[in-house]
C-alpha cells in the first residue's frame, strides 16, 4: 500500500513487532495507522491480503487491531475510524458478504472495512472519509 | 503469439487483428470455450466469426465453394497439354495396384500444394459468409479501422504457422481489397489412406480394379483431383468444417415472434410489385439461420450419431425445465412449439410460459433435431432469464454435451455460470471415489478441455487474453470482482455514514 500523500502527522505501527509485547496467539491485523490532518484524527487498522482470504477471518483480524488501538487511544479523543482491507487481487462477492455482516467496532463506532488494492494510496481512503464530514 | 503453445489436437486457433471492436486476439477454440468481459468488447463478434468460418469451410457439403474450386482445377487452368491430368491418371492406376501406395508425382503434389496455399477459390465463400452472418453490405465495415487498406486480419487453422502437420490461413480485408493466403504442411502427411484412395478412384470411373489393371478412358481425372483437394483441405482445417449452430442472444424474442416475422416476410413477398417498395428490415445471418432452422425443424431423419446428444435434450428438460418441450406441425405444416410441465396433461404455448422456458426451449430443440457429435453449438448469454441455480444446472448440462462430443462456445456475463464451470474443472482433479455427495459430480471437465477468454477493453480496441481457474479460489479471474468491490465500497460508505449519524 502506498503511503504517498498521507498526513504529515502520522504513525504506522507494525503489530507483528515483538517489542509491542502482543501475545503471539492474539488475533490482530498487520498495521495500525494513526494520523491527524485538517483538524481530524484517524485510526485505521489495516490488513493486507496478497491472495485469497476468508471475509470473516479478515474481519476478525481487523477487529483484533481495533481492540489493540482501543487500549492505546487517549480517553475522550475524537477520531474517525476507518478500517482498511487491502487485497492483492479481486475479492469474490461471497467474501464481501462476510465483510458486510461483520462490521468492525471501536469505541462505539461500527464501520465496514474499506477495500483497496495493494499498492493503492491509503490517502484515497482517508480523503473519502473526510468527504463524509 | 509466436511463443504460444501449439494448438492441441482437435482444437483450432483464431488470430485476429483490428476486427470489429477487437484490436488483438489469439484464441484457441477448445471443447468448451467461454468468452467473458464487458459489453461491447467483441465477444459476440468473435462468436459470429467462428460460426461464419465453420460455414465457409464446410467444403464438400454442397454449401460453399464447389463451383469456385471446380473453376480452379478445371483442365483449362492446368498445365499445357494436361500433362498433370495424365500423370494423375497414371498415379491413380498405380494406387489401385501397388502396395504400399506410391507417392503422387511431384507435379501433382506441387499443384495440389499451390491450390491449398493460395485458395482464391475459397475467398468468395468466406467473404459472402462474413457479410451474411454479420448482416453487412460491405466487408470493410467489419474492420476496426475501415478507412485503411487491408485493415483487418483473421487467421485460422489447426496448427501454428510453420509447425509440423499444420495449416494456417490468413484472411485480410479492408476498404480496398481482400486476400486469403495459407501455409500448409507437406500434403503427404495428410493423404488419404490406401483404402480411401481406391474408393476415390472407383468414384471417378466405371473401371473395376479387380478386373483390369488399367483405367478406362472414362476416368475423370478432374473429379479425382477435386476429391483429393477436398480431402486434404478438410484434413488440414479439421475440425473447422464441422457443422455449427448459433443461438443468438435474442432467441427468446424469436421464439415468441417467429410466426409474425415469417408472416410479414411472406406477405411482403406475395405483394411485391403491387405496392410501393418498402424497406424490409434486414436480419443478420445468425438470426436468419436461427429462424430458418426453427421453421424447418422436425422433418429430418435422426442419424445414429445424434442419439447421444438427443438424449441430453431430455436430460436438460429434467434438470432445468421441469417439463418437456414439444414440436408439432398441424394444418399448414408450420411448427408449433409448446411446453408441458411435469405432471400436466396439457401443453402450453411458449407465449404463456416463463421466459426461462422460452430461453431454453431452442436449446432443447436444437439438441433433439440438429446438433450431433462433432457439431459446434454457439450460445450467446446462456444465463439469460435463468435464476442462478438454473444457470449452474445449465452449465453442468453443457458440460455433459462436451462429454458427448459437442463443441460448446458461449459468451457470458454470469459469475454463477463461470463459477460452476470453475467447479467442474476443479472437480476433474478429484478422484471419482471422493466425489460422493457433490452435486452433479458425474460430470467434470479437464483444464485442457476448457478455454476461457477475457475481453479487456483498451484505447485501441479490446485485447483478448486467456484466463485459467485460480487453483486457490477455484474461480476464473474476471473483472466482476472489480464491480463487486466497487459496489461493496459504495455500500460500506453508505453504511458507515448511517452509523455516524446526523452531521453536527
Amino acid at each position: 500500500m502506498s503511503m504517498h500523500g498521507v498526513p504529515v502527522e502520522h504513525v504506522t505501527v507494525d503489530l507483528d513487532c515483538d517489542a509491542l509485547g502482543i501475545a503471539a496467539d492474539r488475533k490482530r491485523c498487520d498495521y495500525l495507522f494513526f494520523g491527524e490532518g485538517q483538524n481530524v484524527a484517524w485510526v485505521s487498522p489495516i490488513e493486507l491480503k496478497g491472495g485469497a482470504f476468508r471475509g470473516g477471518s479478515a474481519a476478525a483480524q481487523l477487529q483484533g487491531g481495533a481492540d489493540i488501538a482501543d487500549a492505546w487511544i487517549p480517553p475522550g479523543l475524537r477520531f474517525r475510524f476507518v478500517p482498511v482491507l487491502a487485497s492483492g487481487q479481486g475479492v469474490h462477492r461471497e467474501r464481501l458478504t462476510a465483510l458486510r455482516r461483520t462490521p468492525i467496532t471501536l469505541r462505539g463506532q461500527s464501520r465496514r472495512p474499506v477495500l483497496i488494492r495493494c499498492g493503492a494510496p491509503l490517502t484515497d481512503v482517508l480523503q473519502q472519509a473526510m468527504t463524509s464530514d | 503469439m509466436t511463443n504460444r503453445q501449439p494448438v492441441r489436437q482437435n482444437d483450432y486457433r483464431i488470430d485476429i487483428e483490428d476486427f470489429g471492436p477487437i484490436q488483438r486476439a489469439s484464441v484457441d477454440v477448445r471443447p468448451f470455450t467461454v468468452f467473458i468481459g464487458p459489453s461491447n468488447t467483441g465477444k459476440s463478434y468473435l462468436a459470429i466469426l467462428i460460426y461464419a468460418l465453420h460455414r465457409s469451410l464446410d467444403v464438400g457439403h454442397g454449401r460453399v465453394p464447389w463451383r469456385a474450386l471446380d473453376a480452379r482445377i478445371a483442365p483449362s487452368t492446368i498445365t499445357p497439354g494436361n500433362k498433370l491430368l495424365k500423370d494423375l491418371k497414371t498415379w491413380a492406376t498405380r494406387v489401385s495396384g501397388e502396395q504400399p501406395v506410391p507417392s503422387p508425382p511431384p507435379n501433382v503434389t506441387a499443384y495440389i500444394d499451390e491450390v491449398l496455399r493460395n485458395p482464391k477459390w475459397l475467398e468468395s465463400a468466406i467473404t459472402d459468409e462474413l457479410r451474411r452472418c454479420f448482416g453487412v453490405d460491405r466487408l470493410d465495415v467489419l474492420a476496426r479501422r475501415p478507412d485503411t487498406g487491408l485493415g483487418a486480419r483473421v487467421g485460422f487453422g489447426a496448427g501454428d504457422e510453420g509447425g509440423p502437420e499444420s495449416a494456417r490461413y490468413e484472411f485480410r480485408f479492408g476498404l480496398d481489397d481482400h486476400r486469403l493466403s495459407g501455409h500448409v504442411a507437406p500434403i503427404s502427411s495428410r493423404l488419404p489412406d490406401a483404402a480411401r484412395l481406391k474408393e476415390m478412384v472407383a468414384e471417378c470411373t466405371d473401371w473395376n480394379p479387380f478386373d483390369d489393371d488399367t483405367l478406362d478412358d472414362d476416368f475423370d481425372s478432374t473429379s479425382f483431383l477435386r476429391l483429393i483437394v477436398v480431402h486434404l483441405f478438410r484434413a488440414f482445417t479439421a475440425p473447422m468444417h464441422r457443422p455449427a449452430y448459433y443461438l443468438p442472444a435474442d432467441r427468446t424474442g424469436v421464439m415468441h415472434s417467429h410466426q409474425v416475422v415469417v408472416s410479414t416476410l411472406v406477405q411482403s413477398a406475395t405483394t411485391a410489385g403491387l405496392r410501393p417498395s418498402t424497406n424490409v428490415p434486414m436480419l443478420s445471418g445468425v438470426l436468419a439461420d436461427f429462424l430458418n432452422q426453427l421453421i424447418a425443424m422436425g422433418g429430418e431423419q435422426r442419424p445414429a450419431r445424434r442419439k447421444p446428444v438427443a438424449k441430453l435434450a431430455s436430460g436438460l428438460e429434467r434438470a432445468v425445465l421441469n417439463g418437456s418441450v414439444q414440436l408439432t406441425r398441424k394444418g399448414t405444416g408450420y411448427p408449433h412449439f409448446t411446453y408441458r410441465p411435469d405432471g400436466w396433461k396439457d401443453d402450453l404455448p411458449l407465449m404463456r410460459t416463463s421466459s426461462m422456458v422460452s430461453e431454453l426451449a431452442p436449446v432443447v430443440l436444437y439438441l433433439r433435431h440438429l446438433v450431433q457429435r462433432g457439431s459446434v453449438l454457439i450460445i450467446e448469454e446462456p444465463e439469460s432469464h435463468l435464476h442462478p441455480a438454473m444457470q449452474a444446472a445449465f452449465a453442468r448440462e453443457l458440460a455433459r454435451l462436451v462429454r458427448a462430443g459437442v463443441r460448446i462456445v458461449i459468451t457470458t456475463h454470469s459469475e454463477w455460470f463461470l463459477e460452476q464451470i470453475g467447479n467442474l474443472v476443479r472437480l476433474f482433479s478429484l478422484p471419482e471415489n471422493q466425489r460422493a455427495g457433490i452435486t452433479g459430480a458425474d460430470v467434470a471437465l479437464s483444464p485442457e478441455e476448457v478455454g476461457a477468454w477475457l475481453f479487456k477493453p483498451g484505447p485501441e480496441g479490446s485485447v483478448v487474453e486467456e484466463v485459467e481457474v485460480d487453483p486457490e479460489t477455484g474461480l476464473f479471474p474476471t473483472d466482476y470482482d472489480e464491480v463487486s468491490q466497487s459496489l461493496y465500497n459504495e455500500g460500506a460508505d453508505i453504511f458507515n455514514r448511517l452509523q455516524e449519524g446526523p452531521r453536527e
